[in-house]
């Protein structure tokens, strides 16, 4: 009986004791090259010749993956500490700088979207908190008054909640089953720029909506919800961020880099399958083009939108040409999918290569803002190129996948 | 000490074994027994967004448009007045904000409130509830009242295979409190329903009426136990009598006709089929608040939802050639699961979708209302069916519910916690079944299962 205890002790210090498992021969499918303790999970497959640059490309995504949610924390915490000055002390000039701050987070945040749709940190089923960094549309009369309704929302509902906290709005947000869009970066949005209720600018709250005894009511109430939306969205971005972070043990880019080569070729390909041809094209740009709705478009208060959509196929880019641009301007690069691909087909990764240009290019060519670029008979042409071209970029991933023996 | 080796490594490579499996699933069925919606309608995802693709061979046009209608399925409506004009109008009255929290990733709602089950409500004779109406909203937007909680409480009831092995089926109690707009009419009848995976309707929708109605078998001619009714119902769309083929009693004849009441009943969200309000004149003051129109929903973006939920695709099967699975698939069979589960069709020709034509699908179900015995009954009737029976659920998808939505929860109200409970719950015509079922060994219990799971 003792020596049970023992091996069980054995056994449990030999799995608590070690840095990082995994699998730590290189000739295997699943290599973990930051793993420091063999599993012995490893499965070798000797008929595949790619197998090394296979396990560089999870390598760069994962290098990216990291560097990408890291300075989307940075920059969410400087839109939390701009929010923070601002609402203690609310001025133009501080709201036009937490405004700022709001726009500078978007042009990392856009770009990380590329690493949703594979059940990691950012959107798995368990705890994924993309609900509460990036959902839409913003439920307005939720949160705070509408044009119509002075007294609608949680900031002007006393008897409901007496005093807006965490818990309170969490709680709120998770009322009626599914979320209720109070939070995120679109409920910062709706609280910076307010309602969008013209066509030739973005939404006009003014800055005096947080001072007391200025417009508007309850604008200390709404100082309070602004400053916890931003903790909140600050703390969802550092749990992602720390699934990611190479110091860590037992994290997600453990397990992605302990994944089977192609499952995470396959997870790759669908990301960008699913962004191009399904979220990005769909979702964001083919919908809002069919119902000409002015506000139907995912940052409507801002305007903000065609930096969204540019951003969203920035992501697309980066993962397939192993390369990101981090927020300082310093490029970071890797073992790249599409030098993968031209191992295998040459032709095919220069039609991708090519269609990541020309979508880029059709993208920048839209109106600005958005929300006109639908509705203007002139410029809807244009948004339907950029729609169709992301489109073919989901054909020309499919193809490429099939090349890998991977069906969706 | 060898041997305490010896076991201490077997358990750690077994460990190892099953993490691992989710790998090897990937390429363990040969091509041709994995496809249950053939080559266009089957999908190879089997991550949490299993139940959330496109079918593919449509035309470019439905390819997007498949879109606007996922983003109205996924997206919460919004009370009015608001600036996304296209998206609000939600309530008064609701049970939820947007088809997708009860069909969470396309899958099956969970047995609390908002999250997939509603309570429908009707009197003997078959009218409505004259203060609630058909159906028990219990959210309201922030200018009016919902119409009160729902209690959903639940007693265990244990029982015993044969062989010894103990289970324990939870039985609820549903109650409605809180009432804000007074009593409920005495009689009223209650019948608990939650949402569904949504995967592969408009194949189901393609079948023809023909190959439904011909498993019929009211009078139980063969004397098999097992008789099967087909439901009939006024469809408000074609405005004439059709077969039913969703909802849990085969009460609705058209997708159209599902969203669209759906809308209505589950968002308070105006169609041109449902143009009222979902609350009745004896709720006062509901009628003054401000709305998003009269049509909430143009029936342009609705005819986009309908053809959303018409080709969300159906996935693989996993393992479906694995020796388990196989012998499980004899057992589904050998104990008459198949007689009401019915395994394949060929799709019909009908509706504008060409990749839903003449398809070889395998959804196990023949779409007719059975006779489930005493212990499921809401003891409600509903068209042509009545308060026993309910419609034989399809069984596709059944093994990725878990991974697409975290639960199992399954039967018409979410009671059964796992397929074994579901099958445990079976009675009425499938009270032979069941028993047989209990009867064989526990190896063979769970060969059953490890088929069912491969759906």
């Amino acid at each position: 009986m003792k020596t049970h205890f023992l091996i069980i002790i054995a056994a449990s210090l030999f799995l608590f004791s070690c840095k990082k498992e995994g699998c730590t021969n290189p000739e295997a499918t699943n290599y973990n090259a930051e793993a420091d303790k063999d599993d012995g999970s490893c499965v070798v497959d000797e008929s595949d010749p790619y197998a090394s640059q296979k396990q560089q490309v999870k390598q760069t995504y994962a290098d990216q993956a990291f560097a990408v949610y890291s300075d989307a924390y940075d920059l969410a915490v400087i839109l939390q500490n701009s929010i923070s000055t601002f609402v203690s002390n609310p001025t133009q000039v501080n709201f036009d700088n937490a405004k700022q701050a709001w726009l500078d987070s978007r042009e990392v945040y856009g770009q990380s979207e590329i690493f949703r749709f594979v059940d990691g940190p950012i959107d798995n089923p368990a705890d994924g908190p993309e609900g509460l960094i990036n959902a839409w549309p913003m439920d307005e009369a939720y949160v705070d008054y509408v044009d119509g309704n002075a007294t609608a929302g949680i900031i002007n509902n006393l008897t409901t909640y007496p005093t807006i906290t965490e818990s309170a709005l969490v709680s709120a947000n998770e009322f009626g089953g599914e979320t209720n869009v109070s939070l995120g970066f679109h409920a910062i949005e709706f609280l910076l720029w307010g309602q969008d209720l013209s066509a030739s600018s973005a939404g006009t709250r003014p800055y005096t909506d947080f001072v007391v005894g200025g417009t508007a009511d309850n604008q200390a109430r709404r100082g309070e919800y602004i400053n916890i939306c931003a903790d909140l969205l600050v703390q969802a971005l550092e749990q992602v961020k720390d699934e990611w972070d190479p110091a860590g043990s037992s994290n997600y880019r453990n397990t992605w880099l302990s994944l089977d080569n192609t499952l995470a070729l396959r997870k790759m390909f669908n990301s960008i399958r699913v962004m191009a041809g399904f979220e990005l094209s769909g979702e964001r740009m083919y919908t809002a083009y069919d119902n000409m709705d002015q506000e139907d478009e995912h940052s409507c208060f801002s305007d903000n939108t065609h930096r969204d959509i540019a951003l969203n196929a920035q992501g697309i880019e980066n993962l397939y040409l192993g390369s990101y641009t981090d927020k300082d301007g310093i490029a970071i690069s890797g073992y790249s999918l599409s030098t993968l691909v031209s191992l295998l087909d040459a032709a095919k990764n220069t039609e991708m290569v090519n269609k990541l240009a020309d979508a880029k290019n059709k993208i920048a060519l839209m109106y600005t803002p958005f929300d006109q670029a639908i509705i203007l008979p002139a410029e809807r042409p244009k948004v339907l190129d950029a729609i169709n071209a992301l489109v073919e970029e989901e054909g020309i991933i499919i193809d490429i996948a099939g090349v890998f023996g991977i069906t969706f | 000490m060898r041997n305490n080796i010896l076991i201490a490594l077997l358990s750690l490579a077994a460990i190892l074994i099953a993490c691992k499996k989710e790998v090897s699933e990937y390429y363990s069925s040969s091509y041709s027994e994995i496809l249950p919606a053939g080559e266009n309608c089957t999908v190879f995802d089997q991550s949490s967004l299993a139940f959330s693709y496109r079918i593919s061979g449509m035309s470019s046009t439905q390819n997007l448009e498949f879109f606007v209608g996922n983003s109205f399925f996924n997206q919460n409506w919004v009370e009015s007045p608001s600036s996304t004009t296209a998206r609000d109008g939600l309530g008064p009255l609701f049970n939820t904000k947007s088809c997708s929290s009860c069909h969470f990733r396309d899958g099956r709602g969970a047995p609390l409130s908002g999250e997939g089950i509603l309570l429908r409500l009707s009197v003997p004779g078959g009218g409505i509830d004259p203060t609630y109406g058909g159906q028990f909203q219990d959210h309201a937007i922030s200018t009016a009242s919902s119409e009160g909680d729902v209690s959903i409480t639940y007693s265990e009831i244990g029982g015993m295979y044969p062989d010894g092995t103990t289970y324990s089926l939870r039985h609820p109690n549903y109650a409605m409190i809180n009432l804000n707009y007074g009593a409920l009419d005495p009689s009223v009848l209650v019948s608990p329903r939650v949402g569904s995976q949504m995967i592969g309707l408009g194949l189901l929708e393609t079948i023809d009426a023909s190959d439904i109605i011909a498993q019929e078998d009211v009078a139980d001619a063969d004397g098999d136990g097992i008789s099967g009714k087909a439901n009939y119902i006024l469809d408000p769309y074609y405005g004439v009598t059709m077969l039913g083929r969703f909802g849990w009693k085969s009460n609705t004849a058209t997708l159209h006709t599902q969203v669209a009441a759906a809308f209505n009943g589950d968002i308070g969200i105006k169609t041109s089929l449902f143009s009222s309000e979902n609350h009745t004149s004896n709720q006062s003051g509901l009628d003054l608040l401000a709305d998003g129109g009269t049509i909430e929903i143009t029936d342009e973006d609705l005819e986009k939802v309908v053809l959303y939920c018409q080709s969300l695709g159906v996935p693989a099967r996993r393992n479906s050639s694995a020796y388990d699975v196989q012998k499980g698939s004899n057992i589904f069979k050998s104990l008459n699961c198949h007689k009401c589960h019915t395994e394949s069709y060929v799709t019909g020709n009908s509706g504008n979708i060409e990749p839903l034509k003449n398809v070889r699908i395998y959804p196990y179900t023949d779409l007719l209302v059975h006779d489930m015995g005493p212990d499921l009954a809401d003891n409600r009737p509903d068209g042509l069916a009545d308060g026993n029976e309910w419609r034989t659920p399809p069984l596709w998808g059944i093994g990725l519910i878990q991974t697409v939505n975290n639960h199992t929860f399954l039967l018409h109200d979410g009671r059964a916690r796992s397929i074994e409970e579901s099958i445990l719950w079976h009675g009425g015509e499938a009270e032979t079944s069941k028993n047989a079922f209990k009867q064989l060994p526990a190896n063979e219990r769970a060969l059953l299962l490890a088929f069912l799971n491969s759906l």
